[in-house]
């Protein structure tokens, strides 16, 4: 089990920045999913770290050493690919054992080590086939076999699951998180799918634009999210958003007037009124104000659609011009039919900077 | 009441127009099957024959057969088939993999260089042949100019011996076909997955490891493309030998297909060129044996 050390690392192709100063720490045991949008960088990321891109500036340390400039095989690491990357002509057992013939070792360890690596992942009755022969899931399987044969200290994942269908992505999904734990390797994994990042990693780090924008547990990444983007990138449905101003009382006041008491929200700093914000809250945290204010100025929804979703309902709202989005028991027949006043707990909020994205 | 009908007919049966397509397309294949298929049928029927001069149709079984096997000329004609292809067909192979595989390892300036390689392929094989043709020659050639610049022992003279006169055969043979398997195979290794490259380094192994065991191996059905068409090339490959050695000297160049035509046209021996000719074909056919194992192995 080995740490790896991105310091500072900045890539540009030409004109184009694609990366712009990464630092993360990756302790030794870890699964930390690089998670964000198409082309925001994280698998050029895991390409220089594996040493298969070159970086503009900054430095990759594995297991301590400093390995900016060494060749990918001498990284300690081995790597799995969205298109498996097996070679086509050679057998599975062949796939599993080539690197190893190549760096000469011997006879009956490279058969010791396959066959423990496939009796893990249990593709024993495979290990004759040609790639070909295989479906998508077992190929899958061979290819992290044969990254395991390789390195079980550091393995890196780019976008494994991806050419795999809903069903099998589920059961590697359980695959992976078994490996991990049965064998405590650090894993590096890059998805777009945040279903994936929020069941495999121990922490995700969430990439927009080539920066970092959080790198936390998942649960964290959920709850407390530190930027709008991280916010609406992650969760589905989306988090429900709403602008507005801060007023001097921790009152929030949206552009049409409603107001929203956020004494009860945990502020990073304190608060400067006159701020324009962005309030944001789950789906799961809305409900049906118990004790309506009937104030003038609350919060007023009015029910467009619900989608059901077997155990309960996703209720769609139109608040202030926004759509919003609930859950409501979809067998306790409490959905509401006309307009309402919605709350929730402001502990439960995000509050952003409109300007910077930052959470206040 | 019989005008009734004219408004319902289809958009379909425009007889206006008088455009049949099906009429084009029979007379596409009257003409293959007659020209074509008819000839061959002819050939097929003249080389059972005794004729000479002209065509006759006294069957004499397969008399021609035994003569031309017998014939000292043919038995050369076909070595050299075996040479020429041989040594072309695994020359062009091997120098176009090469160029290719030099091309993809992003080699500066691939546009020029492509064209440049895939240049001899546009000429007409008559200019490929007279080029090499001068550029052997002793008088004129590569003999003259480096004796000119002093190095006078330098001797190159395949052209006047019977013996070498064959490799000169495949030396422009080799120049002229590298050029489209180094096309083929270019695209060939374009299509390499990227992340097979990703493996390939990561897992250090050395390049000409990967691409002697895993990017050649998996461009099988491309290189077996690439030996078809050089096949094809080297079996009909009459015009070459005519711009460059004529068959000579003596007829140490000589070829099934130069064979089959100087008897047809110039020694008036329809019967035995016949024979020669329906051997070809059975050449030609044998081409296509490997082609058929490799789809029947794609199925399996």
């Amino acid at each position: 089990m080995i740490g790896v050390g991105i310091r500072g690392v900045t890539k540009s192709y030409g004109a184009l920045p694609i990366l712009r100063g990464i630092d993360l720490t990756i302790d030794p045991g870890e699964f930390v999913v690089l998670l964000g949008p198409s082309g925001c960088g994280k698998s050029t990321l895991l390409n220089i770290v594996a040493g298969l891109e070159p970086l503009d500036d900054g430095a990759i340390e594995i297991a301590g050493e400093d390995m900016t400039h060494a060749d990918p095989s001498k990284r300690h690491l081995a790597m799995v690919f969205q298109s498996y990357a097996l070679f086509p002509t050679m057998s599975v057992r062949q796939n599993l054992g080539f690197g190893m013939r190549i760096n000469r070792v011997p006879k009956a360890e490279i058969v010791r080590r396959v066959q423990s690596v496939a009796a893990l992942l249990q593709i024993e009755p495979l290990l004759d086939r040609k790639p070909a022969q295989l479906s998508g899931g077992q190929r899958q399987r061979v290819a992290i076999g044969r990254a395991l044969v390789r390195s079980t200290r550091l393995c890196l994942f780019d976008e494994p699951l991806s050419n795999l269908d809903a069903q099998l992505r589920a059961d590697m999904r359980v695959e992976l998180r078994r490996l991990h734990a049965d064998l405590g390797s650090t894993m590096i994994y890059v998805t777009h799918d945040q279903v994936e990042a929020m069941t495999l990693a121990s922490r995700v780090a969430v990439i927009n634009r080539g920066k970092v924008e959080q790198v936390d547990t998942p649960q964290k990444v959920y709850d407390r999210p530190a930027t709008l983007f991280v916010a609406r990138f992650v969760g589905s449905p989306a988090i429900n958003l709403l602008e507005g101003v801060l007023m001097a009382d921790r009152r929030f006041r949206s552009a049409t007037g409603a107001t929203v008491d956020l004494s009860g929200y945990a502020f990073a700093s304190t608060p400067r009124p006159g701020t324009e914000v962005v309030l944001g809250v789950r789906p799961d945290d809305v409900r049906v104000a118990e004790a309506p204010a009937r104030r003038g100025d609350a919060l007023s929804a009015v029910p467009a659609f619900t989608e059901s979703l077997g155990p309960r309902s996703l209720l769609w709202l139109e608040l202030d011009g926004q759509r919003w989005s609930m859950y409501v028991d979809a067998k306790g027949g409490a959905i509401p039919t006309g307009p309402f006043e919605p709350g929730f707990d402001a502990a439960d909020a995000s509050l952003f900077d409109k300007t910077t994205g930052v959470r206040l | 009441m019989t005008r009734s009908k004219a408004p319902a007919r289809g958009l379909s049966d425009m007889p206006e127009s008088g455009f049949r397509p099906d009429l084009v397309a029979i007379g596409f294949f009257l003409v293959v099957a007659l020209v074509f298929y008819g000839s061959l049928l002819w050939t097929g029927y003249l080389s059972l024959t005794n004729s000479r001069l002209i065509p006759s149709y006294e069957i004499v079984g397969f008399d021609q057969f035994a003569r031309l096997v017998a014939t000292p000329r043919w038995r050369t004609a076909c070595v050299n088939l075996v040479i020429l292809g041989a040594f072309g067909i695994a020359g062009s192979l091997a120098l176009g993999t090469l160029l290719a595989i030099l091309l993809d390892r992003d080699v500066r300036a691939e546009g020029l260089l492509r064209s440049i390689f895939l240049h001899p392929l546009a000429l007409s094989l008559v200019i490929t042949g007279l080029a090499w043709r001068w550029l052997l020659d002793p008088v004129t050639g590569i003999q003259s100019v480096l004796r000119g610049l002093g190095w006078s022992s330098f001797h190159l003279d395949w052209l006047a011996d019977p013996d070498t006169a064959i490799y000169a055969l495949v030396v422009a043979s080799i120049w002229r076909s590298s050029g489209l398997v180094m096309i083929i195979m270019l695209a060939g290794l374009r299509g390499v997955d990227t992340d097979i490259w990703k493996a390939i380094r990561l897992e250090g192994i050395p390049l000409w490891r990967a691409y002697a065991q895993i990017v050649l191996p998996s461009l099988k059905l491309t290189i077996a493309s690439c030996i078809i068409l050089l096949m094809a090339d080297v079996v009909r490959s009459y015009d070459l030998v005519i711009a460059l050695t004529k068959g000579g000297p003596g007829f140490s160049t000589d070829l099934p297909a130069k064979f089959a035509v100087d008897h047809f046209f110039g020694r008036a021996n329809i019967g035995l060129a016949s024979a020669a000719s329906v051997v070809i074909l059975g050449f030609v056919a044998s081409l296509l044996v490997p082609y058929l194992l490799i789809q029947r192995k794609g199925r399996a």
